[in-house]
């Protein structure tokens, strides 16, 4: 950069203005100062005043002026100079201010333009000295030439000097310029934040980071007060006094820097929890504050989560000690879970109780209904001579039962104890609790300790913590009781109390609850009469246990009767009771049953199987086999399930059995093994209902004790025996079933066919007589009862109804007349309850019989 | 068709109807069987063969709706011819309310036809 360069054509105007004032002040001097009389006088002012006016002029129009009109201008003062020597003839002494615009060029102008300047100058001087021809010629020649040659040279060097270290200087500034950049950049990158502040904590500086963690602009943060930018304003002041204590500290030569955790509100809401650290500088002796500030957030919350670890594992330490108590008394608690009985509740209560805290002796004493406290159970030491029964005002069990609240006694005299002879054992402190169960006192549970020890208030919450564990075993088991007492009793409810006597059938069924300690379950099997001498057999079980179980057994079983007296067959029934099921979806039950129409009349054995096991069928001869056909889902699991039933024959002689799983299932055996022991002891033996129910459960369950509950229905297809008794609804199929039954009983009796024609054919008039009487109650049926007693059918038909008005009497007279014509004797009895018919027929002698 | 335990069908036999009958016919589904027999046998048609050789059964009230059948087409001068196999249950009891009078009895369809001519 050069010099002249750096002065804008306004500044060079103005000193131009200067040098015409001074021009202006030498020829004012001239004039005043003593001089020599040569001095012209009068020309001298009018160039002061030539040069004043010019200098006012280039000071008012100093921005309009040109370079070339400032060349000019010097150019000017030159003249004006030389004029000023001509007039004041003293050319030696006047050369002295050609020094004035040469210094100007050389200050002003570039070195050529500034000798262009000097010319002129030794020009002007040569014709001033010419004019005033007062010296020899070689001192004007050495004037001429050296005067300006010197002071050009002297100066212009002093000038190069000059320029030379400013250009120095400009480039010191721009490469430290250029290097604020760079560090600029390396700040702005950096991770912390950098802020600088004045001695006044205004900010100077900020870097990028610090503009992000501040959440501010650098635009607005500059020359701000630091605190401003985000200390909460209650931590301002104090802000404030730290930072003052550190410059007072610095000053005086002590800590030069400080560490803050500084908490920082952004503009946007958000929070800044930083770390800065605070230093003072010195900058041209000024002092400032540098500040570098770190987000320590991330820190914060890592030192917090460690913080956190470490408390966890204190509580942990705490919290394993503890548990071990309360695993004591959670064992307390559990003894309910393994025990279903308070006899063998008692001991392990007191086992596990005295195991709590620690001590000798435990009694546990119930509240009996006549207000008497009865002892359950105790430890030898506490039992020494105690009686079983205590009254509910003796003693400590009586004292805690009479407050509520629990007792405490050391060293206790005779006189406290119901039981004196405990003293005898050594125990030396005793303890009891109330068993408070449902805010009602159920007993009182006491421990003893021997001396030396005391039992102290920790004893006590403990023992009351043991006590309300103790209360709700015992509840707990008290309520088992109830309600398994409750289920069985429903459960043996839901099982027929009698099985249906029809011809031509002989069932047994057996039902065995699981043994005491478990549930009851949903087994169930019932057997109905339907019309025709025809049986219907169900065999159920319904999945889960106790009272729920045994009341969906309860709701299935009403179904199948409602459904089966509307005459539906096993399929139909089914499906009707699957919907039944599904209706119900709060109960949450499945069902597997097989359900069993019987005809003993042709034989015919119609079943369905809804995921129950199979039935197993028995031929005469004892041959078994399962009857694997019509098997669908169970109950309750499909919307259309499709149940489809298949008949199979049942030869007289044979029989079915029909079961549940818990007959045939032991734990960790294949059920196919429990299957082959069921046939194979069903067929070894008579083919007797009931013995085959025997010797099924004897075989099935050697110990008689079951894990599972096992229900048992079998079914024997069997002679018809002397005396035949159904009762008859009033509907088509029935006195066709009636006589199919007849005909293969008296077939049985080897009645002769005329015979056989005469009694059926009578019994048919009879039974659709009373049918006829039995009026318009469709519920209503006909008792029907044959008897073979030597050789002789007696026949009883029996309605509730009267002798109809509505039928012609003919009609009744033709069946009346048929029933007199087929049979040896006829008796008719009427009476306001209904009417019986006896019939009597003596069956024909047979050759050879 | 079936009626409550009873079927029923009927086939032409030149001017004649055979009508059959199988099951059991009682006061349940008499009345309704002797209207179908009735009913198969047009009125142009010069006679009927009922054939029970298949019925198992019969109660009074068939016996009676039998007898008002054999009157019924009488008066549309329809004979009815019944067939049942000797010793039957049927016959038996045909013969003791002596329904012989009110139709001719055969002991096989054959001859019943035979008789037709």
């Amino acid at each position: 950069m050069r010099a002249h360069a750096m002065f804008d054509t306004r500044t060079k105007a103005r000193s131009l203005a200067f040098l015409y004032g001074a021009a202006a002040l030498i020829c004012v001097l001239t004039v005043l100062l003593p001089n020599v009389a040569s001095v012209e006088e009068r020309s001298v002012l009018v160039l002061a005043a030539l040069s004043l006016a010019l200098a006012l002029v280039f000071l008012r129009f100093a921005a309009q002026v040109s370079d070339g009109l400032v060349h000019l201008a010097l150019a000017g003062v030159t003249v004006i100079l030389s004029l000023v020597i001509h007039y004041t003839h003293n050319a030696t002494l006047y050369a002295l201010i050609y020094t004035w615009p040469a210094l100007y060029a050389f200050y002003f102008f570039s070195t050529p333009a500034a000798i262009g300047h000097l010319a002129i100058i030794g020009a002007a001087y040569a014709i001033v000295l010419r004019i005033d021809d007062t010296m020899d010629a070689t001192i004007r020649l050495v004037l001429v030439l050296g005067t300006p040659l010197v002071v050009g040279l002297l100066i212009s060097r002093l000038l190069g000097v000059m320029r030379a270290t400013l250009e120095r200087s400009a480039r010191q500034e721009q490469a430290l310029r250029s290097s604020e950049r760079r560090t600029r950049l390396i700040v702005d990158s950096a991770r912390d934040g950098f802020i600088s502040a004045d001695a006044q904590g205004r900010v100077l500086d900020i870097n990028a980071a610090a503009e992000r963690l501040l959440g501010r602009s650098r635009a607005d943060v500059l020359g701000r007060p630091f605190q401003e930018l985000g200390i909460p304003p209650a931590a301002q002041a104090k802000f404030i006094q730290r930072r003052r204590d550190l410059l007072k500290a610095a000053r005086e030569g002590g800590t030069r820097h400080l560490e803050l955790r500084v908490t920082i509100e952004r503009p946007d809401g958000t929070q800044l929890r930083g770390e800065t650290m605070i230093w003072v500088v010195e900058r041209d002796g000024e002092p400032m504050f540098n500040a570098r500030l770190t987000d320590i957030g991330d820190r914060l919350a890592q030192e917090q989560r460690r913080e956190r670890l470490v408390r966890a594992e204190a509580a942990r330490a705490e919290a394993e000690r503890a548990a071990l108590t309360i695993g004591r008394l959670q064992a307390v608690a559990d003894t309910a879970l393994t025990q279903r009985n308070l006899d063998q509740l008692g001991p392990q209560i007191l086992a596990r109780t005295r195991d709590v805290l620690d001590a000798e002796a435990a009694a546990l004493l119930l509240l009996q209904d006549d207000g008497s406290l009865s002892l359950i159970s105790s430890d030898p030491v506490l039992a020494a001579s105690r009686p079983v029964v205590v009254a509910a005002d003796a003693g400590i069990a009586g004292r805690v039962l009479a407050t509520r609240r629990p007792v405490l006694l050391n060293d206790p005299s005779a006189s406290d104890l119901a039981d004196p002879s405990i003293l005898d054992a050594g125990i030396s402190s005793m303890l009891g609790v109330p068993l408070i169960a449902h805010d009602q006192v159920i007993g009182v549970i006491e421990v003893g300790v021997r001396a030396p020890r005391r039992l102290g208030p920790e004893d006590v919450d403990l023992l009351r913590l043991t006590a309300d564990r103790v209360a709700l075993a015992i509840e707990h088991v008290r309520a088992y009781g109830r309600e398994h007492h409750i289920a069985e009793t429903l459960q043996r409810s839901l099982l027929p109390q009698t099985l249906p006597a029809l011809p031509g059938v002989a069932l047994a069924g057996r039902y065995l609850p699981a043994a005491s300690e478990a549930e009851v379950g949903g087994d169930w099997y019932d057997a109905i009469g339907l019309t025709g001498g025809r049986v219907l057999l169900v065999m159920g079980d319904v999945s889960g246990k106790g009272l729920a179980a045994a009341s969906t057994v309860g709701a299935l079983r009403s179904a199948i009767r409602a459904y089966a007296l509307e005459g539906h067959g096993p399929a139909q029934i089914a499906e009707r009771l699957n919907t039944f099921v599904l209706a119900e979806p709060a109960r949450e039950h499945m069902a597997t049953l097989v359900l069993v129409v019987f005809d003993p009349v042709d034989a015919e054995f119609s079943y369905v199987n809804a995921g129950h096991p199979p039935p197993l069928m028995l031929s005469a001869e004892g041959r078994p086999q399962f009857l694997a056909g019509a098997r669908s889902v169970p109950l309750g699991v499909l919307p259309f399930p499709n149940y489809v039933q298949e008949t199979v024959t049942l030869e007289a002689g044979g029989a079915v059995v029909l079961y549940t799983d818990g007959l045939v299932e032991r734990r960790a055996e294949n059920i196919d093994l429990g299957l082959g022991r069921l046939s194979a002891t069903a067929a070894d033996g008579p083919l007797d209902a009931e013995a085959l129910c025997d010797r099924l459960l004897l075989a099935a369950l050697p110990s008689g004790a079951t894990s599972d509950d096992v229900a048992l229905l079998t079914l024997c297809h069997v002679p018809l025996g002397s005396r035949l008794a159904l009762d008859l609804p009033s509907e088509p199929s029935a006195l066709r079933s009636l006589r199919a039954l007849l005909r293969r009983w008296l077939a049985q009796a080897e009645a002769s066919n005329g015979d056989m024609h005469a009694i059926v054919m009578a019994c048919s008039e009879a039974c659709t007589n009373a049918i006829e009487h039995a009026g318009a109650a469709p519920d209503e049926t006909i008792a029907f009862e044959a008897i073979l007693r030597d050789g002789e059918v007696d026949v009883v038909v029996r309605d509730r109804g009267r002798w109809r008005e509505g039928r012609p009497p003919s009609d009744q007279g033709r069946g009346l007349e048929l029933i007199d014509a087929l049979m040896d004797d006829v008796q008719l009895e009427s009476a306001s309850d209904g009417t019986t018919l006896r019939l009597r027929r003596r069956l024909t002698e047979r050759v050879g019989a | 068709m079936n009626i409550d335990g009873a079927t029923l069908t009927s086939t032409q036999h030149g001017d004649h109807v055979i009508v059959s009958v199988t099951g059991e016919l009682d006061v349940f589904n008499a009345g309704r069987v002797v209207e179908l027999v009735e009913a198969a046998v047009p009125t142009h048609a010069h006679g009927a063969v009922l054939d029970l050789s298949g019925v198992g059964f019969l109660d009074s009230t068939a016996i009676r709706k039998l007898f008002a059948l054999t009157s019924r087409l009488g008066e549309r001068r329809q004979l009815v011819r019944v067939v049942t196999p000797g010793g039957s249950i049927v016959l038996r009891t045909l013969e003791l309310v002596e329904f012989g009078r009110a139709a001719p009895m055969h002991g096989t369809l054959e001859e019943a036809l035979a008789q037709i001519g």
